[in-house]
This record gives structure tokens, sequence and C-alpha cells, in this order.
């Protein structure tokens, strides 16, 4: 029988970190945290599999009423 | 969108008065009402004020209440005496939290197909006391067979007198949860180990349900211990539509397996 | 329409439409300890006690559940204040993604209510209502029987 007494974690009975937390209920699911009049966000791909874009236009989303924002890879950070 | 109005009667007067109006639904506690058929309401009338939750036996005869819940019966009837029908085919009903809210009233009212109630009420030869566009006490297998001439009634309560007999219930599902695809319900009387009336009952086929009265008249005056299932059940043929438990044919013989099972059970027993 | 709730010992007024479930008109009012998961009565999630009754809120409309007393799994216990349920589940290793425990501890609760010293079969009986995908249900007996345990000590 292997000694684990030299061991932190391996062979030791770790209780999970949010176990109690989700035991008893506590706020910790995307549903849960309450949104006041949150954005909806709707993606648009491609329509092709393979093949170049050449431009995008979103003149009309963007001049549509209720329409926050509009991003592509312009506007969206990469790092 | 039509206004809906929640209404508690407390009394019978109101809740027959209300029953009268156009577009009244009642609400007797239970889970079968969907969404859709609510936002279709004018009037949904909830019975839970009318103290028609209880489970009693007066002189020899059983009376459930409408609003009581299926979890009611079972804690009324075990605890009474013990192994009885209706607790066998009820802990074989839905889940806990769900007898929890399911009513008596609600699942005789509506006596679906997949329910594990007719055949046991129908052994237990129940009748049914309704208010509203009926009134009085009404057999239950006439409930089932004239369903349409109820609307506009509610149950009020469920009767039946205390017999003591021996039973055998078994469902066929496909899992625990699953809507039973058919019933067996077998009872005798029995005196000296002799059967002096039996009721066998599949409930779930292309009738509805049905009394093998053949096999029942078979089975009267034999000794238990005399029970042979095949000649009992021979030339008996319950009939069953195609369904997701099984094809027509399929369990039609399962539905034999069941009544074998039960019978032979029946016959071992003391 | 508006109408009164006792949950977890507090009367509340809340406003909704006359079909809504009791389960949204709860976590719409901040009880999110009460999850969603099917909305057909099936996997218990969304169990509460409605006067002391283990009940899926999701197959009852709130407005027949008016002036009745609701316990969450709040009222059994807390964070800082856990039940020994609420503890078994964590010992036992019962908990894994917790969206059905809650449901689980609830269960549990009227269950040692009622009978303090389930068998197996009894446990499951008891908890037919409440569905896992993680776990397996093997931790979960564990745990209501290390509960079982627990409670008695604790009287």
């Amino acid at each position: 029988m292997t000694n684990y007494t030299n061991y932190i974690n391996v062979g030791k009975n770790k209780e999970k970190v949010d176990a109690l937390a989700l035991a008893t209920g506590e706020p910790l699911f995307t549903d849960d945290f309450p949104l006041k009049d949150p954005l909806h966000i709707a993606f648009l791909y491609s329509p092709h599999a393979h093949a170049r874009i050449k431009s995008i236009d979103t003149s009309e989303a963007e001049s549509t009423p209720d329409v926050a924002l509009v991003l592509t890879y312009k506007n969206t950070p990469t790092s | 969108m039509k206004a809906m109005e929640w209404h508690w009667p407390k009394n019978l007067e109101e809740f027959t008065r209300l029953l009268k109006e156009e577009g009244a639904l009642i609400h007797a506690g239970g889970t079968a009402i969907r969404e859709e058929r609510i936002k279709s309401a004018v009037h949904i009338i909830d019975m839970s004020c009318l103290s028609l939750n209880y489970v009693k036996k007066q002189d020899g005869v059983w009376h459930i209440g409408a609003t009581a819940v299926l979890n009611d019966v079972i804690d009324a009837f075990e605890g009474a005496h013990g192994d009885r029908l209706l607790v066998k085919a009820l802990k074989n009903t839905a889940t806990t939290p769900l007898r929890n809210r399911i009513t008596v009233g609600g699942s005789v009212f509506l006596s679906p197909l997949w329910s594990n109630l007719m055949g046991p009420l129908l052994a237990l030869e129940a009748e049914v006391e309704v208010v509203g566009k009926l009134n009085g006490m009404y057999k239950y297998e006439d409930l089932l067979s004239k369903k349409a001439e109820f609307q506009g009634s509610a149950i009020r309560e469920v009767r039946f007198s205390d017999k003591k007999i021996m039973h055998y219930f078994d469902r066929f599902a496909r899992t625990a949860t699953d809507y039973s695809a058919f019933t067996v319900t077998i009872a005798f009387a029995v005196e000296k180990d002799v059967v002096k009336d039996a009721k066998i009952i599949v409930t779930g086929c292309k009738k509805i349900y049905e009394r093998l009265s053949q096999a029942e008249t078979k089975v009267i005056g034999k000794k238990l211990k005399e029970l042979t299932p095949e000649d009992i059940l021979e030339g008996a043929n319950v009939e069953f539509a195609n369904k997701p438990a099984g094809s027509g044919a399929y369990l039609a013989e399962v539905s034999k397996v069941f009544l074998c099972r039960g019978l032979e059970a029946l016959g071992r027993a003391r | 329409m508006k109408a009164n709730f006792k949950i977890n010992g507090k009367t509340f007024e809340f406003e909704f439409p006359p079909h809504a479930k009791l389960l949204d008109v709860l976590r719409e009012n901040g009880f999110t300890e009460v999850k969603c998961g099917c909305r057909e009565g099936f996997c218990g999630a969304c169990s509460v006690l409605l006067d002391g009754k283990l009940v899926n809120s999701c197959m009852i409309y709130a407005a027949s559940a008016k002036d009745r007393e609701i316990t969450t799994v709040k009222k059994i216990g807390t964070l800082h204040e856990p039940h020994p349920i609420q503890e078994a589940f964590v010992e036992a290793g019962a908990v894994q993604c917790g969206y059905c425990t809650p449901g689980m501890v609830l269960a549990t609760y009227t269950l040692l209510e009622r009978n303090p010293n389930p068998t197996d079969e009894e446990i499951k009986e008891a908890l037919d209502g409440n569905f896992c995908r993680c776990t397996g249900y093997v931790k979960i007996i564990d745990a209501v029987k290390l509960a079982a345990e627990k409670v008695k000590e604790n009287d």
C-alpha cells in the first residue's frame, strides 16, 4: 500500500471547491444573475463554406433602430 | 387577449355557479392543464378552497374528495390496511413530487387511456359524486363510457365499499416514469380458499378497457390452488393499437403474460 | 394579477400574468436557487416544498399557490449555516455540476422528516422525481444515508 502522507493532493479526499455553494443554492449559473434590459446578440455566418470575404456591408443593420452595435473583424479586438 | 380570471370558490354553490360561465375551466390542483389551455380560458375555477382533499372511511365506505392528491390516498391506505390494490396502482404512477399534485378528481374525470386508476376503480365498483350540469351519484363505468355528457360538471367525490379482496395489479411501460401501455387488474372475493367473485380487467386497449367476463366465470367457484391460467384465459383476446411501447400484436401477447402471472400469483397466495 | 406567497417564512406580494408558472415567478423575483430544468415535471430541478410537500414548481400555476407556504433549499440551509443534509452531499461527493442538488436536498429533507432510517429502495422512491446527469446516483444515495446519520446525531 503506497504511502501518500508526503503528498498534498494525491491520495487525499479533496472537497469540491464550490460544492457547498451549489448545495445551498448560491447563484452560480449564468441564468441566476439578473440582467436589466440586456442586449441580445445574433450571429450572421457566411453562407459559403470556402470563400474569400471581399466586403461586408453593415450600413443597413447599423441604421436599423434598436441596433446598439454591429461587430465585424474591423472593430472586434483579436487579442 | 381575453382577460383571464382566477376564482377560488369557498363553497359548492359558488363553484357550480361559476361552472356555468362561458370559458370556465376547472383546476383541481393537478398537472394536466397545459399552458395553451389555461391561456384560452376566461374563468379558471380553482377547487383548492372547497376542502375536498379528504380520504376517509365511513360505515365501511371509502370517500375520496376530488382534490385529494395521489400521495394522500397512498398514505391513508397504507396507514390503515397495508397492502391495498389502489396503493400498488398509485405507487406505480408518475413520481413522488407529481403525486403530491395529481388529484383523484382530475385523474378520474380525465381517465386517460394510460390511467393506472381505471382498472382498480372498476374492480372496486367505484362510484362518483358529480356536481354542476349533472348532479348525483354515477357509476365510474358510466363516466368512462359517456365522458362527453360530463362536460360542464365536476367530480366532488369518489366512493367505493371497503371490501376484503385478493388482488393483483401490474402495468407495462418502457421505464418507471413512462405512461402505462396497459394495466392488468385482477380482484377476487375469496371465502375459504374458494373464489366467490372475480374481476379481471385490462385497460389501455382498443376498447379503452375490457373485462374478461368469460375468464371471470371460469374462475368463480374454483379453489385458488386449482386455478389454471392457460384454461382460464383461453379465448381471451384483448386488442391493442400500436403504441410507442410496442405494436398492437406485441402488447396483446405481453398482456396475456401479465394475466397469467396475475392468476398464478393469486393461485399461490393465501 | 397579484398574490401573496409566504416564502421561506417571509410574505411577499408578486405581480404576474394568470398563466405564469410558480417556477418563473420565483426565479424572476430573485429565488434563483429554484432551477429550471425540463419544464415538464420530470427532472425535479425546480423542486420546492409547498406546505411542506415536495412538488415541481414548473408544473404549478403561481395563482394556484397563492397564500401558501413555499420552502426553497435556502430555508433548509445556507452557505454560512448549512444543513447536515447539504454537508452530507458535499462530503459524499454527490455534487458535480450541482444543478440537481437543490432539488435532491429538498427531496432528502422531506424523506428524512417522514422516515429517519430509509432503506436504499425507500431512498430511490423518494428521490424518483429528481434526475441527475452527472453523478450516476450512487453517491447521491450514499449522501442521503450519510445525511440520515448526521441528522440523527444532531437530534
